[in-house]
């Protein structure tokens, strides 16, 4: 198909234009939050907005000396650690075997897992959890970013492990290597992209999750979304802060898929197929 | 399989204290104990308390709201992008953004931007003619703001999946009806639509769910529900009724409510997976 130049130019013109107000509007939040982010508070109360001004970065010195906001990092960077951790040691084996099987039934019932309402879950999980001491605990967070997080790895793991010939194994195992041998030896080393997807989307997902710690974290343990939360209560109409706290929380978030970016799209194509 | 053991111990025990919650009256401000009462908590779902019917229709409107128009600007960005062009790459980038960013900063952005007085979104609207706006401050206009900022949020997830989906599929059907000399409007509604079918279909249900369940930008933007319950969706008053208003059992009751809701979806939703896309 050839098209005249005149009309490729206009085609072509209206597609940058689109481009250009898809990303005006989808990034204007983050141009908005970085920008009031450097601004003195005189600067940030101007109506009409100013577009020029000279950045300072008390609003950062502000919010990094704030003890509350520094034990947040501390926790949501254990919570997410160990969530990732604890998650793969449990699912990898898990997905693995039911890969192997095919079990229908299973795969409804993880489906209806990531459907779940947490808020429903909540309840219960903070009962229990008061009773057996988990309350405000590491172990108490984890175990229920793990409730979310074991579905879909399971989930997105099997595309993967269906993918490994079984020959491969039979050939491990004649070779002398243990079934737990060949899932780490030879399997594991076969769906790291999977992994890699698996930590992204994990740490996503436990880094920017609200719910669960507001509810079942306390005073030690509250994680990042939590704090920031509670800066808003704090001081409603002091714009400059809170921006800048808002860049803080979201920027390991960000600079973390950036880099893994690959595999997150991986994770979404994966999210579609379902 | 200690998968199964967590999951199990996470899941199906939770599930099994919060059905025999729902049958009990218990309510911690009083001090009771927790008494068997039967279907009580469901009669009062359905029958007295009034809010019940209202946060029902504030879930199915914000869900079904927000996700016609993601679906729709999704899918017109997805049309209109489905084609290689210079800088791509660097477009998609930029998407990821709002899928990616902490949702509690950015319903905090929003809300700064939304804030009556000195919010900035007013500013730029007024260019338009528009008047000043209470956004999340008034309870005629907090459900369209709220909506709003979950179309923000999920519309590039959307266009991602749909964009993808129009790249995978065939190519001779395209040029068997150029040939033909179909219009571009019949092109799009006789073959990219019911080719497209899967896709939508699945989008559609996976983000309806999704967005039921939408907390930290109600709880944040809307302070819980607010203004006087106007935004209260189930799943808001779920989180009211059991950690504000700790009244235990009723909350259980309108737990059990919302998942067979979702119980039903997912099985529409796995039927249909399972009709269509045997792999």
């Amino acid at each position: 198909m050839h098209r005249s130049g005149f009309k490729g130019f206009v085609s072509k013109l209206l597609l940058y234009l689109t481009l250009a107000l898809i990303v005006f509007i989808f990034f204007f939040p983050f141009y908005w939050v970085i920008r009031t982010s450097l601004m003195d508070a005189v600067d940030a109360g101007s109506m009409p907005p100013k577009f020029f001004f000279t950045p300072i970065l008390d609003n950062y010195r502000q919010v990094l000396d704030e003890a509350d906001f520094m034990k947040g990092l501390q926790n949501s960077t254990i919570v997410s650690l160990l969530t990732l951790a604890a998650n793969l040691i449990i699912s990898l084996p898990a997905a693995y075997v039911i890969a192997r099987r095919q079990q229908r039934w299973m795969m409804f019932t993880i489906l209806f897992f990531q459907m779940a309402p947490w808020i429903v879950l909540l309840l219960p999980w903070y009962i229990i959890f008061k009773q057996l001491g988990l309350y405000d605990t590491y172990i108490g967070i984890v175990l229920a970013n793990l409730t979310f997080m074991i579905p879909i790895t399971i989930w997105l793991m099997l595309g993967f492990f269906e993918d490994v010939p079984v020959e491969v194994e039979e050939a491990a195992w004649l070779d002398g290597c243990s079934h737990l041998g060949t899932f780490i030896r030879i399997v594991i080393p076969l769906v790291k992209g999977g992994i890699i997807t698996i930590c992204t989307l994990g740490f996503i997902w436990t880094w920017n999750i609200f719910i669960f710690p507001l509810v079942l974290c306390g005073y030690n343990t509250k994680t990042l979304p939590v704090v920031i939360y509670g800066f808003l209560a704090d001081n409603q109409l002091d714009f400059g802060p809170l921006c800048a706290a808002a860049v803080l929380i979201t920027l390991p978030v960000v600079a973390f898929t950036l880099i893994n970016q690959k595999y997150f799209r991986r994770g979404i194509a994966l999210g579609g197929r379902k | 399989m200690p998968a199964l053991l967590v999951a199990g111990s996470l899941f199906i025990y939770p599930f099994i204290r919060l059905i025999y919650l729902s049958l009990n009256h218990w309510m911690l401000t009083t001090r009771q104990e927790p008494t068997f009462v039967g279907f009580a908590n469901y009669m009062q779902a359905f029958t007295q308390d009034t809010h019940f019917w209202t946060s029902m229709w504030l879930t199915f409107y914000f869900a079904f709201g927000s996700v016609a128009g993601q679906f729709i600007i999704g899918f017109a960005l997805a049309l209109i992008l489905n084609r290689e062009f210079k800088g791509e790459s660097i477009f998609r980038t930029f998407m990821l953004f709002p899928i990616i960013a902490t949702p509690v900063a950015m319903s905090l952005v929003w809300s700064m931007l939304m804030n009556p007085m000195m919010g900035h979104l007013n500013y730029y609207i007024s260019f338009f003619g528009l008047g000043p706006s209470e956004w999340a401050a008034n309870r005629s206009t907090v459900m369209p703001s709220l909506i709003m900022v979950e179309i923000w949020h999920w519309t590039p997830m959307t266009m991602l999946i749909l964009l993808a989906g129009l790249k995978s599929l065939p190519r001779d059907p395209y040029e068997a009806a150029i040939i033909d000399g179909a219009s571009k409007i019949q092109v799009f509604f006789k073959i990219t639509l019911p080719l497209m079918q899967p896709y939508i279909f699945l989008i559609l249900l996976l983000r309806i769910v999704h967005s039921m369940k939408v907390f930290d930008k109600i709880y944040v933007i809307a302070s819980g529900g607010g203004p006087n319950r106007a935004s209260e969706t189930l799943n808001i008053m779920i989180y009211q009724e059991a950690f504000r208003a700790l009244n235990y059992g009723y909350a259980s009751t309108l737990g059990i409510i919302m998942l067979v809701l979702i119980l039903i979806i997912t099985v529409v939703l796995f039927r249909y997976r399972e009709r269509s896309w045997r792999y």
